[in-house]
Protein backbone atom coordinates (compact mmCIF):
# COMPACT_ATOMS: atom_id res chain seq x y z
CA UNK A 1 0.00 0.00 0.00
CA UNK A 2 2.70 2.43 0.83
CA UNK A 3 4.10 1.34 -2.44
CA UNK A 4 0.99 2.10 -4.21
CA UNK A 5 1.42 5.53 -2.51
CA UNK A 6 4.91 6.24 -3.83
CA UNK A 7 3.80 5.56 -7.49
CA UNK A 8 0.17 7.70 -7.26
CA UNK A 9 0.24 9.53 -4.75
CA UNK A 10 -2.45 11.77 -6.54
CA UNK A 11 -5.21 9.93 -7.97
CA UNK A 12 -5.36 12.65 -11.03
CA UNK A 13 -2.16 11.21 -12.17
CA UNK A 14 -3.33 8.34 -12.67
CA UNK A 15 -5.04 8.65 -16.45
CA UNK A 16 -1.02 9.21 -17.36
CA UNK A 17 -0.33 6.06 -18.64
CA UNK A 18 2.28 3.99 -17.40
CA UNK A 19 5.99 4.49 -18.37
CA UNK A 20 7.79 1.19 -19.44
CA UNK A 21 10.33 0.38 -16.84
CA UNK A 22 8.26 2.44 -14.20
CA UNK A 23 6.45 -0.46 -13.05
CA UNK A 24 9.56 -2.38 -12.94
CA UNK A 25 11.34 0.07 -10.62
CA UNK A 26 12.24 -1.80 -6.94
CA UNK A 27 9.97 -1.39 -4.10
CA UNK A 28 12.12 1.59 -2.57
CA UNK A 29 13.63 0.90 0.81
CA UNK A 30 10.77 1.42 3.46
CA UNK A 31 12.40 4.39 5.59
CA UNK A 32 12.25 3.81 9.57
CA UNK A 33 9.38 4.31 11.32
CA UNK A 34 10.20 7.71 12.80
CA UNK A 35 11.35 8.88 9.72
CA UNK A 36 8.34 8.13 8.00
CA UNK A 37 7.09 11.23 6.28
CA UNK A 38 3.79 12.61 6.91
CA UNK A 39 0.96 11.65 4.34
CA UNK A 40 1.25 15.16 2.71
CA UNK A 41 5.11 15.63 2.11
CA UNK A 42 5.47 12.19 0.89
CA UNK A 43 3.11 12.87 -1.60
CA UNK A 44 4.93 15.93 -3.20
CA UNK A 45 8.13 14.63 -3.40
CA UNK A 46 7.14 11.09 -4.53
CA UNK A 47 5.25 13.44 -7.16
CA UNK A 48 8.32 14.65 -8.75
CA UNK A 49 9.65 11.78 -11.37
CA UNK A 50 6.45 11.50 -12.83
CA UNK A 51 5.74 14.92 -13.49
CA UNK A 52 9.57 15.20 -14.99
CA UNK A 53 8.69 12.26 -17.19
CA UNK A 54 5.50 14.24 -18.47
CA UNK A 55 7.34 16.89 -19.04
CA UNK A 56 10.08 15.43 -20.79
CA UNK A 57 7.29 14.13 -23.45
CA UNK A 58 5.54 17.28 -23.80
CA UNK A 59 9.39 18.29 -24.63
CA UNK A 60 10.06 15.90 -27.16
CA UNK A 61 7.05 15.92 -28.47
CA UNK A 62 7.13 19.59 -28.90
CA UNK A 63 10.42 19.84 -30.75
CA UNK A 64 9.59 16.55 -33.12
CA UNK A 65 6.28 19.12 -34.14
CA UNK A 66 8.55 21.91 -34.97
CA UNK A 67 11.36 20.01 -36.53
CA UNK A 68 8.62 18.62 -38.75
CA UNK A 69 7.71 21.98 -39.33
CA UNK A 70 10.71 23.63 -40.52
CA UNK A 71 11.47 20.66 -42.29
CA UNK A 72 7.78 20.88 -44.23
CA UNK A 73 8.47 24.55 -44.40
CA UNK A 74 12.14 24.40 -45.95
CA UNK A 75 10.77 21.85 -48.89
CA UNK A 76 8.03 23.85 -49.35
CA UNK A 77 10.31 26.88 -49.89
CA UNK A 78 12.49 24.46 -51.72
CA UNK A 79 9.69 23.96 -54.60
CA UNK A 80 8.16 27.03 -54.63
CA UNK A 81 9.13 29.19 -57.62
CA UNK A 82 11.14 31.83 -57.14
CA UNK A 83 9.98 35.30 -57.03
CA UNK A 84 11.24 36.92 -60.28
CA UNK A 85 12.82 39.85 -60.06
CA UNK A 86 11.52 43.09 -61.06
CA UNK A 87 13.98 44.51 -64.01
CA UNK A 88 13.05 48.39 -64.48
CA UNK A 89 14.50 49.23 -67.94
CA UNK A 90 15.38 52.96 -67.66
CA UNK A 91 16.30 54.62 -70.74
CA UNK A 92 19.86 56.70 -70.17
CA UNK A 93 19.72 60.01 -70.16
CA UNK A 94 21.32 61.81 -73.34
CA UNK A 95 24.41 63.04 -70.70
CA UNK A 96 24.69 59.44 -69.25
CA UNK A 97 24.98 58.45 -73.47
CA UNK A 98 27.15 60.61 -74.15
CA UNK A 99 29.41 60.32 -71.58
CA UNK A 100 29.65 56.79 -71.99
CA UNK A 101 30.55 57.18 -75.51
CA UNK A 102 33.23 59.51 -75.02
CA UNK A 103 34.46 56.83 -72.66
CA UNK A 104 34.36 54.36 -75.33
CA UNK A 105 36.30 56.73 -77.87
CA UNK A 106 38.78 57.59 -75.53
CA UNK A 107 39.61 53.88 -74.64
CA UNK A 108 39.17 53.24 -78.87
CA UNK A 109 41.97 56.05 -79.16
CA UNK A 110 44.48 54.54 -76.46
CA UNK A 111 44.40 51.30 -78.27
CA UNK A 112 44.43 52.38 -81.95
CA UNK A 113 47.77 54.22 -80.57
CA UNK A 114 49.34 51.03 -79.27
CA UNK A 115 48.41 49.59 -82.10
CA UNK A 116 50.37 52.10 -83.99
CA UNK A 117 53.30 51.75 -82.25
CA UNK A 118 53.35 47.95 -82.39
CA UNK A 119 52.92 48.65 -86.22
CA UNK A 120 55.86 50.97 -86.45
CA UNK A 121 57.97 48.22 -84.35
CA UNK A 122 57.50 45.71 -86.30
CA UNK A 123 58.08 47.47 -89.92
CA UNK A 124 61.13 48.87 -88.43
CA UNK A 125 64.08 47.92 -90.71
CA UNK A 126 66.04 47.51 -87.31
CA UNK A 127 63.44 45.31 -86.01
CA UNK A 128 66.18 42.43 -87.70
CA UNK A 129 69.36 44.34 -87.84
CA UNK A 130 69.62 45.54 -84.21
CA UNK A 131 72.23 48.18 -85.32
CA UNK A 132 74.84 45.87 -84.59
CA UNK A 133 75.47 43.95 -87.36
CA UNK A 134 79.00 42.13 -87.52
CA UNK A 135 81.95 44.21 -88.26
CA UNK A 136 82.86 44.54 -91.31
CA UNK A 137 86.78 44.30 -90.97
CA UNK A 138 89.83 42.91 -92.75
CA UNK A 139 90.19 39.70 -91.67
CA UNK A 140 92.95 38.97 -92.92
CA UNK A 141 96.12 41.54 -92.71
CA UNK A 142 99.73 40.88 -94.35
CA UNK A 143 101.42 42.27 -96.74
CA UNK B 1 69.94 75.66 -38.79
CA UNK B 2 71.11 71.84 -38.31
CA UNK B 3 67.64 71.13 -40.30
CA UNK B 4 69.18 73.43 -43.27
CA UNK B 5 72.28 71.59 -43.65
CA UNK B 6 70.18 68.16 -43.19
CA UNK B 7 67.74 69.60 -46.24
CA UNK B 8 71.43 70.84 -48.36
CA UNK B 9 73.15 67.27 -47.44
CA UNK B 10 69.55 65.27 -48.94
CA UNK B 11 69.29 67.47 -51.91
CA UNK B 12 73.26 66.77 -52.96
CA UNK B 13 72.98 63.41 -52.92
CA UNK B 14 69.57 63.12 -54.87
CA UNK B 15 71.66 65.54 -57.27
CA UNK B 16 74.73 63.08 -57.25
CA UNK B 17 72.29 60.12 -57.38
CA UNK B 18 70.28 61.66 -60.95
CA UNK B 19 73.34 62.27 -62.32
CA UNK B 20 74.95 59.05 -61.47
CA UNK B 21 71.78 57.33 -63.09
CA UNK B 22 71.54 59.49 -65.94
CA UNK B 23 75.38 59.20 -66.88
CA UNK B 24 74.11 54.99 -66.81
CA UNK B 25 71.99 55.35 -69.07
CA UNK B 26 73.18 57.26 -71.33
CA UNK B 27 76.36 54.99 -71.52
CA UNK B 28 74.12 52.53 -72.36
CA UNK B 29 72.75 54.53 -75.35
CA UNK B 30 75.65 55.52 -76.44
CA UNK B 31 77.66 51.99 -77.19
CA UNK B 32 75.65 51.16 -80.06
CA UNK B 33 76.51 54.87 -81.28
CA UNK B 34 80.51 54.29 -80.50
CA UNK B 35 80.15 51.08 -82.15
CA UNK B 36 79.01 53.31 -85.34
CA UNK B 37 82.06 55.63 -84.33
CA UNK B 38 84.61 52.79 -84.07
CA UNK B 39 83.43 51.35 -87.61
CA UNK B 40 84.00 55.16 -88.98
CA UNK B 41 86.88 55.75 -87.40
CA UNK B 42 88.64 51.85 -88.76
CA UNK B 43 87.48 53.29 -92.70
CA UNK B 44 89.44 56.20 -91.78
CA UNK B 45 92.55 54.51 -90.40
CA UNK B 46 92.33 51.49 -93.16
CA UNK B 47 92.33 54.05 -95.85
CA UNK B 48 96.02 55.21 -94.49
CA UNK B 49 97.07 51.79 -94.04
CA UNK B 50 96.42 51.07 -97.08
CA UNK B 51 98.48 54.06 -98.45
CA UNK B 52 101.68 52.88 -96.36
CA UNK B 53 101.15 49.43 -97.71
CA UNK B 54 101.98 50.36 -101.13
CA UNK B 55 104.46 52.65 -100.29
CA UNK B 56 106.40 49.99 -99.11
CA UNK B 57 105.99 47.34 -101.47
CA UNK B 58 106.99 49.88 -103.98
CA UNK B 59 110.16 51.20 -102.13
CA UNK B 60 111.37 48.74 -99.80
CA UNK B 61 113.06 51.66 -97.85
CA UNK B 62 113.46 51.40 -94.22
CA UNK B 63 111.67 54.44 -93.46
CA UNK B 64 108.67 53.57 -95.33
CA UNK B 65 109.01 49.98 -93.70
CA UNK B 66 108.84 52.11 -90.14
CA UNK B 67 106.14 53.84 -91.88
CA UNK B 68 104.16 50.61 -92.72
CA UNK B 69 104.60 49.20 -89.44
CA UNK B 70 103.39 52.68 -87.33
CA UNK B 71 100.18 52.47 -89.80
CA UNK B 72 99.79 49.10 -89.58
CA UNK B 73 99.82 48.61 -85.69
CA UNK B 74 97.45 51.59 -85.65
CA UNK B 75 95.12 50.28 -88.32
CA UNK B 76 94.85 46.20 -86.09
CA UNK B 77 94.51 48.44 -82.76
CA UNK B 78 91.15 49.91 -84.32
CA UNK B 79 90.55 46.66 -85.62
CA UNK B 80 90.98 45.82 -82.07
CA UNK B 81 88.55 48.69 -80.82
CA UNK B 82 85.96 48.09 -83.47
CA UNK B 83 85.25 44.51 -82.15
CA UNK B 84 85.59 45.98 -78.22
CA UNK B 85 82.71 48.27 -79.21
CA UNK B 86 80.78 45.35 -80.73
CA UNK B 87 80.86 43.41 -78.21
CA UNK B 88 79.76 46.89 -75.99
CA UNK B 89 77.01 47.79 -78.15
CA UNK B 90 75.71 43.31 -78.07
CA UNK B 91 75.66 43.96 -73.91
CA UNK B 92 73.94 46.90 -74.38
CA UNK B 93 71.24 45.25 -76.56
CA UNK B 94 70.84 42.54 -73.91
CA UNK B 95 70.31 45.09 -71.39
CA UNK B 96 68.01 46.91 -73.16
CA UNK B 97 65.71 44.40 -74.94
CA UNK B 98 62.26 43.49 -71.97
CA UNK B 99 61.52 40.10 -71.06
CA UNK B 100 65.21 38.24 -71.91
CA UNK B 101 65.90 35.54 -68.77
CA UNK B 102 68.17 36.27 -66.24
CA UNK B 103 69.69 33.31 -66.97
CA UNK B 104 70.01 33.39 -71.09
CA UNK B 105 70.85 37.30 -70.32
CA UNK B 106 73.66 36.74 -67.54
CA UNK B 107 74.85 33.60 -69.91
CA UNK B 108 75.33 35.36 -72.71
CA UNK B 109 76.65 38.25 -71.02
CA UNK B 110 79.22 36.88 -69.49
CA UNK B 111 80.26 35.19 -73.07
CA UNK B 112 80.85 38.55 -73.74
CA UNK B 113 82.76 39.98 -71.23
CA UNK B 114 85.41 37.12 -71.51
CA UNK B 115 85.90 38.21 -74.71
CA UNK B 116 86.23 41.85 -74.42
CA UNK B 117 88.79 40.53 -71.28
CA UNK B 118 90.90 39.04 -74.35
CA UNK B 119 91.10 41.70 -76.47
CA UNK B 120 92.03 44.15 -73.89
CA UNK B 121 95.02 41.42 -73.57
CA UNK B 122 95.47 41.04 -77.07
CA UNK B 123 95.88 45.00 -77.61
CA UNK B 124 99.19 44.99 -76.03
CA UNK B 125 100.77 43.01 -78.58
CA UNK B 126 99.78 45.06 -81.02
CA UNK B 127 101.50 48.05 -78.89
CA UNK B 128 104.13 45.91 -78.39
CA UNK B 129 105.16 44.90 -81.86
CA UNK B 130 108.63 45.77 -83.24
CA UNK B 131 108.47 44.10 -86.68
CA UNK B 132 105.86 43.39 -89.36
CA UNK B 133 106.00 40.10 -89.18
CA UNK B 134 104.96 40.61 -84.80
CA UNK B 135 102.02 42.20 -86.22
CA UNK B 136 100.86 40.15 -88.61
CA UNK B 137 101.42 37.20 -85.83
CA UNK B 138 99.06 38.96 -83.14
CA UNK B 139 97.04 39.96 -86.54
CA UNK B 140 96.42 36.10 -86.91
CA UNK B 141 95.64 35.62 -83.50
CA UNK B 142 92.87 38.05 -84.01
CA UNK B 143 91.94 36.09 -86.93
CA UNK B 144 91.50 32.94 -85.69
CA UNK B 145 89.13 33.96 -82.99
CA UNK B 146 86.58 34.87 -85.90
CA UNK B 147 84.48 32.15 -86.27
CA UNK B 148 84.06 31.59 -82.36
CA UNK B 149 82.87 35.43 -82.31
CA UNK B 150 80.33 34.72 -85.47
CA UNK B 151 78.81 32.09 -82.76
CA UNK B 152 78.57 34.51 -80.47
CA UNK B 153 77.21 37.17 -82.58
CA UNK B 154 74.45 35.01 -83.95
CA UNK B 155 73.53 33.62 -80.81
CA UNK B 156 73.34 36.90 -79.33
CA UNK B 157 71.12 38.24 -81.85
CA UNK B 158 68.86 35.21 -82.64
CA UNK B 159 67.81 35.29 -78.49
CA UNK B 160 67.11 39.02 -79.08
CA UNK B 161 65.37 38.68 -82.13
CA UNK B 162 62.87 35.64 -80.34
CA UNK B 163 62.46 38.02 -77.22
CA UNK B 164 61.48 41.07 -78.95
CA UNK B 165 59.38 38.88 -81.43
CA UNK B 166 57.66 36.99 -78.11
CA UNK B 167 57.11 40.58 -77.07
CA UNK B 168 55.65 41.92 -80.42
CA UNK B 169 53.20 38.83 -80.10
CA UNK B 170 52.10 39.19 -75.96
CA UNK B 171 51.48 42.84 -77.03
CA UNK B 172 49.19 41.80 -79.92
CA UNK B 173 47.62 39.21 -77.50
CA UNK B 174 47.25 42.00 -75.38
CA UNK B 175 45.26 44.40 -78.09
CA UNK B 176 42.97 41.75 -78.62
CA UNK B 177 41.69 41.37 -75.31
CA UNK B 178 41.39 45.11 -74.79
CA UNK B 179 38.95 45.53 -78.19
CA UNK B 180 37.12 42.62 -77.40
CA UNK B 181 34.83 44.21 -75.43
CA UNK B 182 34.22 47.45 -77.46
CA UNK B 183 33.44 44.50 -80.48
CA UNK B 184 31.32 42.51 -78.69
CA UNK B 185 28.89 46.01 -78.27
CA UNK B 186 28.60 45.88 -81.73
CA UNK B 187 26.77 42.77 -82.63
CA UNK B 188 28.62 42.69 -86.27
CA UNK B 189 29.30 38.92 -87.19
CA UNK B 190 31.94 40.44 -89.67
CA UNK B 191 34.40 42.37 -86.48
CA UNK B 192 33.51 39.28 -84.39
CA UNK B 193 34.83 37.06 -87.60
CA UNK B 194 37.99 39.62 -87.36
CA UNK B 195 38.26 39.70 -83.85
CA UNK B 196 38.55 35.19 -83.61
CA UNK B 197 41.10 35.72 -87.14
CA UNK B 198 43.42 37.85 -84.88
CA UNK B 199 43.18 36.26 -81.98
CA UNK B 200 43.76 32.61 -83.91
CA UNK B 201 47.24 34.29 -85.40
CA UNK B 202 48.65 34.28 -82.07
CA UNK B 203 49.13 30.47 -81.47
CA UNK B 204 50.59 30.87 -84.98
CA UNK B 205 53.32 33.06 -84.29
CA UNK B 206 53.99 31.11 -80.98
CA UNK B 207 54.36 28.17 -83.05
CA UNK B 208 56.88 30.29 -85.01
CA UNK B 209 58.99 31.44 -81.91
CA UNK B 210 59.04 27.89 -80.71
CA UNK B 211 60.71 26.88 -84.05
CA UNK B 212 63.26 29.81 -83.42
CA UNK B 213 63.89 28.84 -80.32
CA UNK B 214 64.92 25.37 -81.41
CA UNK B 215 67.17 26.52 -84.16
CA UNK B 216 69.14 28.78 -81.73
CA UNK B 217 69.72 25.71 -79.89
CA UNK B 218 71.16 24.14 -82.83
CA UNK B 219 73.09 27.16 -83.25
CA UNK B 220 74.76 26.65 -79.64
CA UNK B 221 75.13 23.23 -79.91
CA UNK B 222 75.98 22.77 -83.61
CA UNK B 223 79.17 22.83 -85.89
CA UNK B 224 80.66 26.05 -86.68
CA UNK B 225 80.23 25.27 -90.41
CA UNK B 226 75.85 24.31 -90.13
CA UNK B 227 76.16 28.21 -88.08
CA UNK B 228 74.41 30.26 -91.31
CA UNK B 229 72.53 27.72 -91.90
CA UNK B 230 71.11 27.65 -88.55
CA UNK B 231 70.80 30.89 -88.23
CA UNK B 232 68.51 31.49 -91.57
CA UNK B 233 66.32 28.91 -89.49
CA UNK B 234 66.17 31.96 -87.09
CA UNK B 235 65.72 34.58 -89.22
CA UNK B 236 63.22 33.02 -91.57
CA UNK B 237 61.13 31.45 -88.64
CA UNK B 238 61.15 35.37 -87.24
CA UNK B 239 60.51 36.82 -90.18
CA UNK B 240 57.42 34.31 -90.69
CA UNK B 241 56.44 35.76 -87.90
CA UNK B 242 56.81 39.18 -88.38
CA UNK B 243 54.82 38.94 -91.22
CA UNK B 244 51.76 37.50 -88.97
CA UNK B 245 52.24 40.17 -86.37
CA UNK B 246 51.82 42.61 -89.34
CA UNK B 247 48.43 40.64 -90.52
CA UNK B 248 46.70 40.84 -87.11
CA UNK B 249 47.73 44.46 -87.07
CA UNK B 250 45.83 44.83 -89.87
CA UNK B 251 42.87 43.06 -88.50
CA UNK B 252 42.66 45.21 -85.38
CA UNK B 253 43.35 48.74 -87.37
CA UNK B 254 40.18 47.49 -89.82
CA UNK B 255 38.05 46.66 -86.19
CA UNK B 256 39.08 50.06 -84.41
CA UNK B 257 38.25 51.51 -87.91
CA UNK B 258 34.55 49.54 -87.82
CA UNK B 259 34.09 50.41 -84.08
CA UNK B 260 34.85 54.22 -85.03
CA UNK B 261 32.50 54.31 -87.50
CA UNK B 262 29.33 52.77 -85.53
CA UNK B 263 30.18 54.91 -81.87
Amino acid sequence: MKQENVIFPDPNLSAVPPISGVNQIDSPQLPDEENLPTNSQSSNQDQKPKKNNKLTYVIVAASSLFLLLTIVLILSLAQSPKPKKKVTVSTPTPEVQAAAQSTQSALLKQIKDKVLDLEEEVNDDNFEELDVSFPLVDWQVNF
Amino acid sequence: MIKTVKKIIAGSILIILLLLFYQSVSFAQDAVLDYAFQEEKYREIKSEFEKAKSQYLKHKSVSSEKEALDKTKSFLIQRNSVMNAYFLALIQKLNSTPNISSQAKDENIQKIQTEIKYLEEHVKKYIQAESLSQAFAASVEFEEKKPQWAKLNKETISLILIVKTNNANNRLSQLNKELKPLAKKIDNKILNDWLTESESLNNQIKTKIEAAKLALETIKNGKDRELEENYYLVSSEIDAAREIIKRGINYQKALISQIEGNL
